[in-house]
């Protein structure tokens, strides 16, 4: 077998909470993502999606620690690396395009200049010619070339973040980490901008990481998708699978809380209660307490993780029972 | 933004300078016939013993000849277009455009240096500050900037002059010229000046820098807090790069407007300092005039004053769009 594009052990993430508690916003997580794929992660605010993609860039807020864990970008452990090796592997290799679409761009530097400084900050490369790869960049991801002479406020949300992905890719990393990079635009453009990911994913060859709440959106685009609850993956499958049977009873719950597009409308049923509190140890397993399918093993016993085919991940004590809706 | 995409901009700027510049030439005529009286009867009566030839002699070179108010401010304008600002009371004959002309130099000299100084020095502590947020140069630079902000500036002024002038020695109590019968060499001249000017703009500086030093701090630290910052770290740019190119740049503009407002004040503003300092400058001019009653100079200086002000403000605009693109938007 190939080795995986990127490779994540074991990876626990904290926040200090007052009063001495502390939050543990990612649990332990392990997951792969192949070359040349699209890994999607989906889960409602507060799962530690967020904290995921941050820790594998080594981004996380000073406040935040990780406490544990490994980050292969092939052979490589960005854990072990020293900030300024850091500094170099981020862009070249692995590239992030942050949450905020109309902030991500300093408003007084011209987009174009803006790519430039990723470019000249790792190659010795003249400013001139990082501005041609910078407009071969923006044609890349749909934008006019000419757009390197505007400022972000004169570009809509959507095209900044489309700026935003091109300044991501200008060293040709071999992944790509984004982090809800549509949320905030409206549907339109949310779709234009995952398809060209999409397209220009394919043309590149690159991996995609896509955290997203929107889980109907990222089934579009990703070959396979995560979610994330309480800090850790309760099931990992491809999308076709995702779509057609999901394990997991948070994954059903969270594909049903969207209104079909097609068939007579209905309302869409919530899922009652809320997530536990990061900083207590649970004893059974972390959704017993809201799952409309837990039996009382479920709240006191842990379930392991079950691998129900290749690059698949399963974390339910009923996983395997068939008759279940 | 380049300077040719000014154009409709700057035609809209320079309209509302030149309104503003016409409202001040009016309230500076209009000010002191409200406050009544008859400067050439006082005049008159202070050294000719009031002869009615002496006061008609007077109103005709004051310019109150015609009795129309209309005409007057006809007059007013037609010879302030000339130069001619009046005569002064206190300094007969000499006109107004020669005192303060002669005082004008040293004011401006004094103030635009100490006020370039304090920008340059309180802006840069205050990237520096934020940058190093909570470590020991932001600590200090601004407890240091509240002590000076804190104290009263007379009294921090005359300290200086005791401390460095009266007990150490080192500099000039007051004036702006060395006492010498005969004339200076170019050099000399120049040394003596600078040192004259030590005192009086370092006591400007360090009354002002922490004004500069804060606002720039907390700008910084809100700009330091925005996404395309962390953004822009990520993608490996220079931390010198991040810290002027990103950050100060981007947060460099309430700075630069209160720049641009004590610009304006140049002309004035150094008013403490200068009676201080004995300093022969527009602020002591004024200053004087008030204490003798002399109009002519209150409003010549004031006029001054007021140009400043608006070319300062005119400038700040123009450079504005250079400063954030997004200005050009309103």
């Amino acid at each position: 077998m190939p080795t995986p594009c990127l490779r994540v052990v074991g990876l626990s993430v904290d926040y200090p909470g007052s009063a001495g508690k502390v939050y543990h916003a990612v649990q332990n997580v392990s997951f792969t993502v192949h070359h040349g794929e699209i890994f999607g992660i989906a889960g409602e605010s507060g799962c530690g999606k967020s904290s995921l993609a941050h820790a594998i860039v080594r981004l996380l807020k000073p406040s935040a620690t990780v406490a544990s864990g490994h980050v292969y970008l092939d052979d490589l452990d960005l854990m072990t690396l020293n900030e300024a090796m850091m500094r170099s592997v981020r862009w070249e290799k692995v590239a992030i395009v942050p949450q905020s679409a109309m902030n991500n761009l300093s408003p007084v530097l011209r987009i174009g200049a803006q790519i430039v400084d990723a470019i000249v900050a790792h190659e010795s490369t003249s400013r001139n010619r990082a501005l041609d790869r910078a407009r071969e960049l923006l044609r890349r991801v749909g934008l006019a070339p000419e757009l390197v002479a505007s400022y972000p406020h004169q570009l809509s949300g959507g095209m900044r973040q489309r700026a935003v992905i091109a300044m991501a890719l200008a060293l040709n990393p071999q992944l790509l980490v984004m982090d809800e990079p549509t949320t905030a635009l409206d549907v339109v453009v949310q779709a234009g901008i995952m398809h060209q990911i999409k397209q220009v994913q394919r043309e590149f060859g690159f991996s995609v990481l896509v955290i997203t709440h929107d889980l109907p959106l990222l089934m579009q685009v990703a070959d396979r998708v995560g979610i994330m609850y309480a800090g850790s993956f309760v099931e990992i499958v491809p999308s076709p699978v995702m779509l057609e049977h999901p394990r997991h009873p948070y994954s059903r719950a969270l594909m049903q809380a969207f209104p079909p597009l097609l068939g007579p409308s209905r309302r869409a049923p919530s899922i009652e209660g809320t997530p536990p509190d990061l900083s207590i140890a649970l004893k059974g397993c972390s959704f017993a307490a809201r799952c409309p399918e837990a039996v009382a093993m479920c709240g006191v016993k842990a379930p392991v993780a079950m691998s129900p085919g290749q690059d698949q991940l399963v974390v339910c004590h009923r996983w395997e029972e068939p008759s279940r809706v | 933004m380049r300077f040719w995409t000014l154009g409709p901009y700057f035609f809209k700027k320079l309209m509302f300078a030149i309104i503003t510049v016409w409202l001040a030439i009016t309230a500076d005529f209009a000010l002191p016939r409200l406050m009544g009286g008859n400067p050439a009867l006082a005049l008159a009566s202070k050294t000719a013993l009031g002869s009615p030839a002496v006061v008609k002699a007077l109103e005709r070179a004051f310019g109150l000849y015609h009795t129309s108010v209309l005409q007057q401010y006809g007059d007013f304008i037609v010879q302030m277009l000339h130069g001619n600002l009046g005569i002064s009371y206190e300094y007969y004959p000499e006109s107004v455009t020669q005192v303060v002309f002669s005082a004008l130099p040293y004011t401006v000299g004094l103030v635009l240096s100490a006020t370039v100084l304090s920008f340059l020095l309180g802006t840069l502590l205050g990237v520096v500050a934020a940058w190093h947020q909570g470590r020991r140069v932001d600590d200090w630079s601004v407890g240091v900037a509240f002590i000076f902000f804190a104290i009263p500036y007379f009294w921090l002024a005359m300290l200086l002059v005791y401390v460095f002038a009266f007990l150490l020695g080192w500099l000039p109590m007051g004036q702006a010229l060395p006492v010498s019968v005969v004339p200076l060499p170019p050099l000399a001249l120049g040394l003596g000046i600078i040192r004259h000017a030590v005192l009086p703009v370092a006591s400007l500086v360090l009354a002002t820098a922490a004004s500069y030093l804060l606002i720039m701090r907390d700008n910084m630290l809100s700009v330091l807090a925005e996404d395309y910052m962390m953004l822009a770290r990520a993608k490996g740019v220079p931390n010198r790069r991040l810290m002027f190119r990103y950050a100060a740049r981007a947060a460099l503009l309430p700075s630069f407007t209160q720049l641009m407002l004590s610009l304006g004040s140049v002309v004035g503003g150094a008013l403490v300092t200068e009676v201080v300092f004995s300093y022969p400058g527009l602020g002591n001019l004024i200053y004087n005039a008030i204490l003798n009653h002399d109009y002519p100079v209150i409003q010549g200086a004031f006029l001054i004053l007021a140009l400043s002000v608006i070319s300062a403000n005119f400038v700040a605009d123009l450079l504005y769009p250079l400063l954030d693109p997004r200005v050009m938007l309103n």
